[in-house]
């Protein structure tokens, strides 16, 4: 599920592929409501990351798309659902992205 | 989230080599351990052996022409065997914190404490010896525009495109000073993407001076094959190669549209005014790269700087053993070089470590040493060279990290934010200083994508030398660790 919507994925795929494969490019947003996507693709710079729930879980844990493979039924909320107004809180746009999830690991 | 310390504490594990990276040099260095009897483990990030030179695709696509050509067979056929020794514990997928001497260790007994994350967990390990081999990144260039979704690191397009066979846009640009964004340009075509324009910001001249040394030339002609053939194949498809031109803006709010393109004079000097706009969805950055030096750091063996070669380069002997005695450094970490040489170096730093744990005679270790030496001689030569021709000058760096550009992408700092603490503050003068002062390098890349820039600021600034400026300080965790995990550890 990305942004409640379901998509699939070729097994082994990361999660930055799925979603660059979607037409998706902007991953998440800076508190200053920036669109930030990929970057580095080997998990050194954060740009890419995403909040990610495991299967059948609804805490949701900032992960970097790149370094994770792609699961039946993890839930992925991105850059293209959060608001660009700067000054909003990131976290509490997406808890409404997210009903009944709750957000975990707040971007620091 | 609750957190209960205590309920789940890992146990210590052991291992008298551990190996950190396992790319190129990892690998040689633990297929000639293991066959020197070391019990050997080794940790890397990624979810597969090979590094980001063979960044592979995972087991479940079936390709059968996955990095074609002779750059990769060598280190292909090292990712064949290394995957039969079975005796060799690999820790994917793991993320090594940090490294702790461990205090009053007797001979014989572990010198160092390990802390690994893992998605699971972290672990701890010692180990009497530890070879850091963890290659290095594309360098950060900072540009007004550089942080919009669709500018890459030009080596991330390549790990698209090698490991996932993923296109990551339609039509590309590609900028920077080294020859490799001509393989990478390559690779895109062949992946059925459009390449635009691949721009050089030397001249021709100077990128193609190697040509001009007969020796080298010979010496190494397979590469040059190679690249005449690169050369040919982006001809064909009509892909322009300019020289002397440098992308200084990259336009577009939520997805890159185009980039702004000025010409730079034989000085390396921008010329402004005469600015051109390419359309493209993705923009590849490929100026040089930076050692992956922070475990080396923190561990203070002694480094140098030099910018060209991968920023921060670990000292070592001929027998690649760190300043610090039980750590050794092989691979880019000892200067940006390429995968031939990192293979080389981990096979001579397994022997040094042989040698230190009395498991080879010196005279055994000496002479086997010598062809290795002899092919890191001949290796190194090349790579200074290419080195030279394909860095910019520092002041081409200052003059795109203009007022409006973002130094630091998790804080959100420009550098004309930047420059104006500096002038508030007239007794800064170190990266480091610079960095309480303005929180660039505090966020979550841990300075890895500012420290280069900040220190270009400080340097130019103050009119310093980068060396002077010093860098930020290496602490641990050298990656972000959840709480919930740190938790976990004793003591």
């Amino acid at each position: 599920m990305v942004d409640e919507r379901e998509v699939s994925a070729y097994a082994g795929e990361t999660l930055a592929t799925v979603l660059l494969a979607q037409g998706i490019t902007v991953f998440n947003r800076t508190l200053k409501g920036r669109p930030r996507g990929p970057y580095c693709n080997m998990g050194g710079c954060f740009e890419c990351q995403v909040p990610m729930a495991y299967p059948g879980a609804d805490t949701f844990n900032w992960v970097r798309a790149c370094m994770v493979t792609a699961d039946a039924g993890m839930k992925i909320v991105t850059g293209a659902t959060l608001s660009a107004q700067p000054g909003k809180p990131t976290t509490a746009e997406l808890t409404t992205a997210t009903p009944g999830g709750s957000i975990a690991g707040k971007r620091p | 989230m609750s957190i209960n310390p205590g309920t789940r504490q890992p146990e210590t594990m052991k291992a008298e080599l551990l190996i950190i990276g396992a790319g190129p040099a990892g690998m040689a260095a633990a297929e000639a351990a293991h066959g020197l009897g070391i019990d050997v483990v080794v940790v890397d990030e990624q979810a597969a052996r090979g590094g980001q030179f063979l960044r592979q695709p995972p087991a479940s696509f079936k390709l059968t022409d996955w990095l074609p050509g002779k750059t990769y067979s060598k280190a292909k056929t090292l990712l064949a065997r290394s995957a039969e020794l079975s005796d060799v514990k690999w820790l994917l997928r793991a993320t090594v914190a940090g490294i702790f001497p461990v205090n009053n260790a007797q001979p014989g007994e572990a010198r160092f404490r390990i802390i690994i994350d893992t998605q699971d967990g972290t672990q701890d390990w010692q180990a009497r010896s530890v070879l850091i081999a963890g290659g290095c990144y594309d360098l950060p260039v900072t540009f007004p525009g550089w942080t919009i979704p669709g500018v890459m690191a030009a080596g991330g397009i390549q790990a698209f495109i090698k490991s996932q066979q993923l296109v990551p846009g339609q039509r590309f640009v590609l900028a920077g000073s080294h020859p490799l964004q001509l393989v990478i340009a390559d690779q895109i075509i062949q992946a059925g993407g459009e390449v635009a324009a691949v721009l050089f910001a030397q001249s021709q001249s100077r990128a193609l001076s190697l040509v001009r040394q007969p020796l080298t030339l010979w010496r190494h002609a397979n590469k040059f094959i190679q690249m005449a053939s690169i050369l040919i194949r982006l001809r064909k498809a009509g892909v322009p190669v300019r020289f002397n031109q440098a992308v200084v803006q990259a336009n577009g709010a939520e997805q890159l549209q185009s980039v702004s393109v000025a010409s730079v004079n034989r000085q390396g000097e921008i010329l402004k005014g005469a600015s051109e706009e390419i359309e493209c969805d993705r923009l590849g950055i490929c100026y040089s790269f930076l050692s992956s030096a922070e475990l080396v750091r923190q561990v203070n063996a002694n480094c140098i700087w030099n910018a060209r070669r991968g920023g921060w380069i670990a000292q070592h002997d001929h027998w690649m053993r760190s300043s610090i005695a039980g750590i050794y450094v092989a691979g880019e970490t000892t200067g940006v070089a390429g995968s031939d040489t990192a293979m080389v170096e981990g096979k001579l730093a397994a022997l040094g470590c042989a040698l230190d744990l009395g498991q080879l005679q010196l005279s055994s270790a000496e002479q086997q040493a010598l062809s290795m030496r002899r092919d890191l001689r001949r290796l190194n030569v090349f790579a200074e060279l290419l080195s030279q021709l394909s860095w910019p000058n520092d002041a081409f760096f200052d003059q795109l990290i203009s007022d409006s550009s973002i130094v630091c992408k998790c804080e959100e700092l420009s550098a004309g934010e930047l420059r104006q603490m500096l002038q508030d503050n007239p007794e800064i003068s170190t990266a480091s200083s610079a960095k309480l002062l303005s929180r660039a390098g505090m966020g979550l890349c841990q300075g890895r994508y500012c420290h280069h820039a900040v220190t270009r600021v400080v340097a130019q600034t103050r009119g310093l030398e980068e060396q002077e400026v010093v860098g930020f300080t290496s602490r641990f965790p050298a990656k972000p660790l959840s709480i919930g995990h740190l938790t976990e550890l004793k003591g």
